[in-house]
């Protein structure tokens, strides 16, 4: 026999108890992997969508605030403020500014109600502003075309040359290209002639943004005041990276709350174990004594203590990981309808080794602290004491 | 039987506080305990046989005088020390067999060698309760075992760190006749290998046993 199993027969006794307390570090732990999993999901999902792999570097908007502004030009949000189209003529001298797309998007919902479609009505500037949009087969033929992100080709079982009909349009398209999936919003867009996408929602000559690509980074802050100066006071020159960090600001809150959920399921766990040692204590105080009767030393028993304790521990991160496994779909579900903030296209939890191990780290170590108490009580029972009480 | 000195008792008075009152649990008690006695501590209750039994095993200080285990003053060492000589050098047994009731015999056996870092452990666990009658049941656990097969165990778990002196607190204090019987007998055998044993008991017949007794009273040794 060696020690952890003489610590596993001991958790053995009290089988419920053990499991009780089990399950409230698999909770805490639970806890811990999802809310991380969404702090990081989120702010990636982000700055994916916002930031990083748009080939974007400033939007002229008309919305000023970052969650209005990042709906709109992000997901096709509804807004009664356009930008008129000849807009992005006055832009594209401005100095450093390489790239100027106008876009229209804007997002339909299938009528079964089970997908949100975005349609994303674009200039071939697209092409040479998205630093990885490798495009099978063509650029839109006529007023007619589409061109599919990956995920809705593989959905629609569409290839280039297929016709395809939407519905909510009355309308049948020809599929002029296919991009390879980039794992970003793209796979998910219906992309159409800007002029088609506008006529389709009866905004002929409006804009949701202008984008803006510039010849170097350097400038940006140059391109901004200069943009502030050409553009009226109700236009909002905003760059990408202050877009995205708007946003995070505003899931401020939610974080504050989600790390409360955290704080209060260590609390419990934390009480959870210092209770069943505590309880551990008490009734096998007979027996410590005895231990130490028998050579058992201070180091022997609180090691006893902790090593349950550290078995109730990995065995409760463990579960804790395999439940969260299974609820983090639905939890990705439920928290895209209960976030009042933007809510990103791309999945928003987002697990990973590495949280998997901060996670159980953390458990691991509460764990450990709630037991320290009971472990130097258990230890310092003076064997003659409790023996002299029989 | 051999002339060395194992535990040396010189003038050891205990004295408890109930209260305002001061017991005189043990009241200037002085001994001396050879290799390889087979000694019996017998007196009415109260008259303080557990209480010098703890003191020789070093679960207990006395208030005075001093107690010497192998030449080594033990009043006066550290705990860490005390945890050293209980491990190495003292057997318990006690009329509570404080068995673990999810380890299986031979596991509860193996116990005191595990806190000793024993690496033969296991091998002496299965021939110690061999040498106890038990090797049937060494995988059966306190639940399945009588009362009489639980005292074996506990005494075969006294005996794995191969210590130099046996302490028996009431060993038949819960068995009926025949088992006590059988203790005794096997505490017979262990010294007539050679181990010292020391056996508190309230059972005279049973005392008579043993090649020595001593009779307590009220903290006192009234004949040795």
């Amino acid at each position: 026999m060696k020690f952890y199993q003489f610590a596993l027969m001991n958790l053995m006794r009290s089988k419920s108890r053990t499991m009780l307390t089990t399950l409230s570090v698999a909770v805490a732990t639970a806890t811990l992997f999802v809310v991380f999993s969404l702090d990081r999901g989120y702010q990636s999902a982000v700055s994916e969508e916002l930031v990083k792999n748009t080939g974007i570097h400033m939007f002229v908007t008309r919305e000023g605030c970052p969650i209005e502004a990042s709906s709109v030009i992000a997901q096709g949000g509804v807004s009664p403020l356009y930008i008129p189209e000849d807009f992005a003529a006055r832009v594209k001298d401005v100095p450093y500014v390489k790239e100027v797309m106008p876009f229209k998007i804007y997002a339909i919902t299938t009528p079964d109600g089970l997908r949100t479609d975005i349609f994303f009505g674009v200039t071939d500037a697209i092409q040479r502003i998205r630093p990885d949009w490798n495009l099978k087969g063509a650029w839109f033929k006529d007023e007619n075309s589409v061109i599919l992100g990956a995920e809705i080709a593989r959905i629609e079982m569409l290839k280039p040359g297929d016709k395809t009909y939407i519905e909510h349009f009355d309308k049948e398209f020809e599929v002029t290209g296919v991009l390879e999936q980039n794992f970003t919003q793209d796979d998910g867009f219906f992309f159409l002639p800007l002029a088609t996408a506008q006529r389709l929602i009866k905004r002929e000559g409006k804009l949701s943004a202008i984008a803006l690509h510039l010849e170097n980074l350097n400038h940006l802050d140059d391109v901004k005041i200069t943009l502030e100066g050409l553009l009226p006071e109700d236009y909002f020159a905003v760059t990408a990276k202050a877009l995205g960090e708007g946003v995070l600001k505003f899931f401020g809150s939610t974080r504050a709350m989600m790390f409360m959920m955290i704080l209060i399921a260590l609390i419990v766990c934390t009480l959870g174990i210092a209770n069943t040692m505590l309880m551990t204590t008490v009734e096998r105080r007979k027996e410590f004594a005895y231990l130490k009767c028998v050579g058992a030393g201070f180091l022997d028993i609180s090691r006893l203590i902790f090593l349950e304790t550290l078995i109730i521990s990995l065995i409760g991160t463990a579960l804790g990981l395999i439940i969260s496994i299974f609820l983090i779909p639905g939890f990705e579900h439920f928290i895209r309808g209960a976030l009042v903030v933007y809510v990103p296209a791309a999945k928003i939890v987002r697990p990973g080794v590495d949280i998997a191990i901060l996670s159980s780290a953390i458990v691991i170590l509460v764990g450990i602290f709630a037991a320290l108490y009971p472990a130097v009580k258990s230890a310092k029972i003076a064997p003659m004491e409790a023996i002299r009480n029989e | 039987m051999n002339n060395q000195t194992i535990i040396e008792i010189k003038d050891v008075v205990k004295i408890y506080k109930r209260g305002e009152e001061e017991v005189h649990a043990v009241d200037g008690i002085g001994l001396e305990i050879k290799k390889g006695e087979f000694l019996s501590v017998v007196g009415p209750s109260g008259s303080g046989k557990t209480t010098l039994l703890n003191i020789i095993g070093c679960v207990d200080n006395p208030t005075q005088g001093t107690v010497k285990i192998n030449g080594q003053d033990v009043t006066t060492v550290k705990e860490a020390r005390l945890t050293k000589i209980r491990r190495d050098a003292i057997g318990f047994v006690f009329q509570q067999f404080f068995l673990i009731p999810t380890l299986t015999a031979l596991e509860n056996v193996q116990l005191p060698g595990l806190f000793a870092k024993n690496i033969n452990r296991v091998k002496q666990a299965e021939e110690l309760l061999n040498l106890v009658g038990l090797n049937k049941r060494i995988h059966h656990r306190p639940a399945h075992l009588s009362g009489g097969e639980m005292q074996r165990v506990a005494i075969a778990r006294s005996l794995i760190n191969s210590p130099s002196v046996l302490l028996a607190d009431e060993p038949t204090g819960n068995l009926d006749s025949k088992n006590a019987e059988m203790i005794f007998k096997i505490f017979d055998e262990l010294n007539k290998n050679g181990l010292t044993v020391i056996v508190v008991t309230h059972n005279m017949e049973l005392a008579k046993n043993c090649r020595k007794v001593i009779l307590l009273e009220d903290g006192k040794i009234k004949n040795a």
